[in-house]
């Protein structure tokens, strides 16, 4: 074989691998074992004092009323289940919703952090989407740091008067984004490149990635947009009883 | 005289204040009954058995547990001898496993670790669920998942026992074994309430109907004064059950022998004829 | 399309139940799987992943009896992420001096080195290999008892209880949406891709407002019987026995020759 012929074939097998394995797009989750245990504890540790001020905020919010329980719940498995759907998408391959957004805008990124923390474990248990081992990772990516930049982003455009669907979307679409990108950070500094070290590894990281995580994030805008206009048209007792209970003030 | 169990009067209750569910009712409950309670959907039936359980409080009136005034303090004496099967079996299925879920009543009774071992036992093999000890519910069928929710209150060992629409979402076969069931739970020495729209299902069953419309209680009476009472048959939109309507049928046509007590099964018309 | 969806997603928690580990000490088992697990990834090597996934693949299949077919179905859950991840790990970029392999990509290059192509094998197996030790677990353990190991780690009450509650909701919300879903199907919501979007949001939205709705009917059925704020779940006792040691004392035993053997050849 020519070097020629041995670079198609590279460049081929490259991008096969690429599309073929979008078929089924997840949230990057973090997997069982990819990461060394110094980071499976940094992580956890730093996802700790968000934890902590979660779980103050919904024992608070139980001692307020104890019903609060069973609502809290609803959301934690409906947070699960919008992130385990398929979702209808343009290629015929299957994606699926993070429901970061969608969870922050709710219910508050506070409650969000213990929700999150939980389901993330059951879809490692339930799912073998992301792990043990690697859940202080994905929960500092996914249940703190998606949500609450989505979170800030919602209230910010809400501050500046900004059409309520077109920051629905920039919160779910940029939660999305975030949470790629940290994710990409947190896999680049446990295996940082040869050449260039971490910088250059992030980028492959983001790179290869990039086919599954952009055209997810814009769908994921999307259909948090559609989800929030459907809310809308709902009388707003039931908004009102996820707003009032569960969304901080 | 069987001892009476609840006694609730004057009892108003209101989810707000321009709506009351439930109307000044008045009522007494014994040892021993078989009670079904008619009326339509939003009639109150299910906000009036949740009072009886202490899940709701009542808005005004009282509610007296062997002679003795409930209160927010001694609620759980309700909850303890009052049982609910919800309609919905979801709605009251929460553990991951069949044994867990019967344990549940049992444990939150603060019963000893063999004691609540002894009652959830007790009542899967009173509902023939021994197969499904370690299943998680949601892999049970609707049939099964019922007898879970039964089971879930049989091992409270509660005195009265309340089934709220039991046969609603049952195939006829699970719908013969649930009666059946009833039957039995009252021979045990319980007393029974359960809300259905299946006047035939209520005529069998019941010695006593109690009549909700509106959030009133228009009737309470026997099965048969309840039927028989036109007034109240057409302001709850009640049809009667078909037996006493063939029974009336073949006396006006002077096919059947007169008798005090109305036919509630195939067999009794047939001795009438 | 759909049935494979509910096939999929309760795959693992439908084997937990069949598993013939399922009558397995729980805290015993989570300290196996753990044990292997920190080991793999402590470890770092590549026999001792390759010895796990061997062993776990025996516990699983040979002693737990979850069948093989869906065994392999489910160590290729992981499959794309770790094809995606262990590219970008072995292909570097930049000048690549001591490179096997490369191809000129813009102004710079992608190359594979001795190194990084090791590495990404490394990787690759050590993930299988934590994943099959956690797979021991998650395939043979019923989540009631996982979260009762979770109440012995002195996790909060509260946290335990919506973990109870969540896992439960799941599948009512699942089951639920799967009506939701034919219902939209026989009435043509999926017939395209604009429609499609729109029926989904719809349904998810809808799905959230009743189960809101039925939070509260959930609520007044706990108390019903006798809830008081404090959730108590019945937890089985399960002892250990001797040949349960025994498999963990085996697998030790194995992880020590390979660890013995490695020493000497350094």
């Amino acid at each position: 074989m020519s070097t020629k012929q041995k670079k198609m074939i590279f460049t081929l097998a490259v991008v096969s691998v690429i599309m073929g394995f979008s078929q089924r797009a997840y949230g990057m989750h973090i997997m069982e074992g990819y990461l060394s245990p110094k980071y499976c504890i940094a992580w956890g540790v730093l996802s700790i004092p968000f934890l902590v001020t979660g779980y103050l905020s919904i024992k608070k919010k139980l001692k307020d009323n104890r019903k609060n329980i069973t609502l809290l719940a609803m959301a934690g498995a409906f947070i699960f289940l919008i992130s385990s759907l398929k979702i209808p998408s343009v290629t015929g391959s299957c994606s699926h919703m993070t429901g970061t957004g969608l969870g922050a805008i709710l219910f508050g990124p506070t409650a969000v952090s213990i929700l999150g923390v939980i389901v993330l474990l059951f879809q490692a248990i339930l799912l073998a989407h992301g792990g043990l081992t690697s859940l202080g990772a994905n929960t500092f990516s996914m249940a703190i740091a998606g949500p609450l930049l989505s979170y800030g982003i919602f209230q910010l455009c809400k501050k500046l008067k900004v059409n309520p669907m077109v920051s629905v979307f920039l919160a779910a679409f940029f939660g999305d984004i975030f949470t790629y990108c940290i994710t990409s950070f947190q896999l680049a500094i446990a295996y940082p490149s040869e050449e260039g070290g971490v910088i250059t590894s992030m980028g492959k990281f983001l790179g290869v990635f990039a086919p599954t995580q952009l055209p997810l994030a814009v769908l994921e805008g999307i259909l948090t947009v559609l989800i929030m206009i459907a809310l809308k048209t709902y009388a707003n007792q039931e908004l009102k009883l996820v707003n009032l209970n569960l969304e901080e003030n | 005289m069987k001892e009476k169990i609840l006694e609730i009067n004057h009892l108003t209750f209101a989810y707000d204040r321009n709506h009351q569910a439930l109307k000044d009712i008045s009522i007494a409950i014994y040892e021993q009954e078989k009670i079904a309670v008619l009326g339509a959907n939003g009639a109150g039936k299910t906000t009036f058995f949740l009072n009886l359980n202490g899940v709701r409080e009542p808005s005004s009136g009282e509610i007296r547990y062997r002679g003795e005034m409930i209160d927010k303090k001694n609620k759980t004496k309700l909850r303890r001898n009052v049982g609910i099967v919800f309609q919905d079996a979801d709605s009251q299925i929460i553990a991951s496993t069949v044994k867990a879920e019967v344990a549940f009543g049992p444990l939150n009774m603060k019963l000893p670790r063999g004691e609540v071992e002894e009652k959830t036992m007790e009542a899967i093999r009173e509902m023939k669920l021994e197969d499904y000890i370690t299943r998680p519910p949601h892999y049970l069928s609707g049939g099964e998942k019922k007898r879970v929710s039964i089971a879930d209150i049989l091992a409270m060992d509660s005195e009265i026992m309340i089934f709220d629409e039991p046969t609603a979402s049952l195939d006829p076969v699970n719908a013969q074994a649930l009666e059946e069931i009833l039957d039995k739970i009252q021979q045990k020495g319980k007393t029974i309430l359960l809300s259905t729209h299946d006047v035939d299902f209520a005529f069998r069953f019941a010695k006593r109907i109690l009549v909700f419309c509106d959030g009133e209680l228009i009737g309470d009476g026997t099965a048969q004064e309840i039927f028989r009472d036109e007034v109240i048959l057409k302001k709850a939109n009640l049809k009667k059950p078909v037996f006493m309507e063939l029974y009336d049928l073949l006396r006006e046509k002077g096919k059947i022998k007169e008798t005090t007590e109305y036919p509630k099964k195939l067999s009794d018309i047939a001795l009438l004829l | 399309m759909g049935k494979g969806k509910a096939y999929e997603q309760k795959s693992i928690d439908y084997y937990s139940y069949i598993s013939d580990l399922g009558n397995w000490n729980a805290v015993y088992k989570v300290i196996f799987s753990m044990g292997g697990l920190i080991t793999v990834i402590g470890a770092d090597s590549l026999w001792i992943s390759l010895v796990t996934i061997l062993f776990m693949l025996f516990l699983s299949v040979g002693v737990g009896r979850i069948p093989m077919k869906a065994y392999l179905r489910l160590m290729k859950i992981p499959a794309a992420f770790l094809l995606m991840g262990g590219a970008a790990i072995m292909v570097q970029i930049g000048r690549g001096h001591n490179s096997i392999f490369y191809i000129s990509f813009f102004q710079t290059k992608l190359y594979i080195t001795k190194d990084s192509l090791l590495l990404a094998v490394n990787v690759t197996l050590k993930a299988l290999a934590a994943v099959s030790a956690f797979y021991m677990l998650t395939l043979s353990t019923p989540m009631g008892e996982i979260i009762s190991v979770f109440r012995r780690l002195h996790v909060p009450a509260l946290i335990l209880e919506l973990m109870h509650l969540i896992y439960r909701y799941i599948f009512i919300l699942s089951e639920t949406n799967q009506k939701q879903k034919d219902a939209a199907k026989s009435r043509l919501g999926y017939c395209d891709m604009k429609t499609s979007f729109h029926t989904f949001s719809s349904e998810m939205a809808n799905l959230l407002v009743l189960s809101m709705k039925k939070a509260d009917m959930y609520y007044d059925a706990m108390e019903a019987r006798g809830y008081e704020g404090t959730g108590i779940f019945w937890e089985e006792t399960k002892t250990v026995t001797g040949k349960q040691l025994m498999y963990g004392a085996l697998y030790t035993l194995l992880l020590m020759l390979v660890f013995i053997v490695l020493r000497r050849n350094v």
